[in-house]
């Protein structure tokens, strides 16, 4: 066992020059069209939020890793997703779409936190 | 796949996957799935500055700011949520350990500090650093000899 710090810091940079992502290429694919898709809805004002990582906090077994949700103004058409609702927020009514299936409840819980994180 | 930035962007994130990666572990310790969340936020924030990389850094570099920015975006925004609770560690017993060791002592550092050494230790050079952080080349390298001191002097007192 060898305590020596020179010899410790340099596995620790080989170690990190070794590591590698462990996503292939579909998987990577999959994530950079949700990044661009997610993005659209933002240009035309938005508000766009991943949510992946909340769910801890909710249990949503809807929600896939690395999916983003949007909150899409009222009038503005949501251009990403296939799981969209519409909900009101401060009494002025907004679409919630997503880019996967997600339940009414898991909408519901996402855009309580969206509304304290603002 | 027609559009022309989209395909300039996959190529991209192709490319520099493993040093975003690499950046998302180092913020994301405490669960696999914590690190792929942090991928998915970078991939989002290098989309909408896609159009802003003029070229004046390598692209390397360039990924490399934009990921480590956004991880410290997640980190602050995450300090008000609540966190894991982290298990104790015995006294360090093999080199693995040792390794260890050394990551949770670059992770206790200062944000400015740990971007730096961890960049250091990614290969990126001085200047690159450099173009980073907007600090000068020297004091970079003034900054790096500092903080190996420190991380030394922790490591060899068992911190």
């Amino acid at each position: 066992m060898s305590k020596d710090f020179d010899n410790t810091l340099e596995q620790l940079r080989r170690q990190r020059q070794e590591s590698r992502c462990p996503m292939g290429d579909e998987e990577l694919e999959r994530k950079a069209r949700q990044a661009w898709q997610a993005d659209a809805p933002r240009a035309q004002g938005a508000v766009v939020f991943p949510v992946a990582r909340r769910r801890s906090l909710y249990s949503w077994p809807a929600v896939a890793a690395g999916m983003a949700l949007v909150l899409v103004p009222l009038g503005l058409r949501a251009s990403s997703g296939n799981g969209l609702d519409t909900v009101t927020v401060d009494g002025q009514q907004v679409y919630f779409a997503c880019n996967n299936a997600c339940s009414s409840t898991g909408t519901i819980a996402m855009l309580d936190e969206y509304i304290n994180l603002t | 796949m027609d559009n022309p930035r989209e395909t300039a962007y996959l190529e991209l994130v192709k490319r520099q996957r493993d040093l975003i990666w690499r950046v998302c572990s180092d913020f994301s310790l405490s669960a696999a799935w914590e690190v792929e969340d942090a991928f998915q936020e970078v991939l989002l924030t290098l989309w909408k500055d896609f159009g802003s990389y003029k070229g004046l850094s390598s692209e390397r570099t360039w990924v490399y700011r934009v990921a480590t920015n956004t991880m410290l975006m997640i980190k602050r925004r995450a300090i008000n949520q609540p966190q894991p609770q982290v298990e104790l560690r015995e006294e360090a017993t093999s080199d693995n350990d040792h390794v260890q060791q050394l990551r949770e002592i670059i992770d206790s550092l200062e944000e400015t500090d740990r971007c730096v050494v961890c960049a250091n230790l990614d290969g990126f050079s001085h200047k690159e650093i450099a173009q980073m952080t907007g600090l000068s080349s020297l004091a970079v390298a003034t900054r790096l000899n500092r903080i190996k001191h420190k991380i030394r002097q922790r490591y060899e007192q068992g911190f």
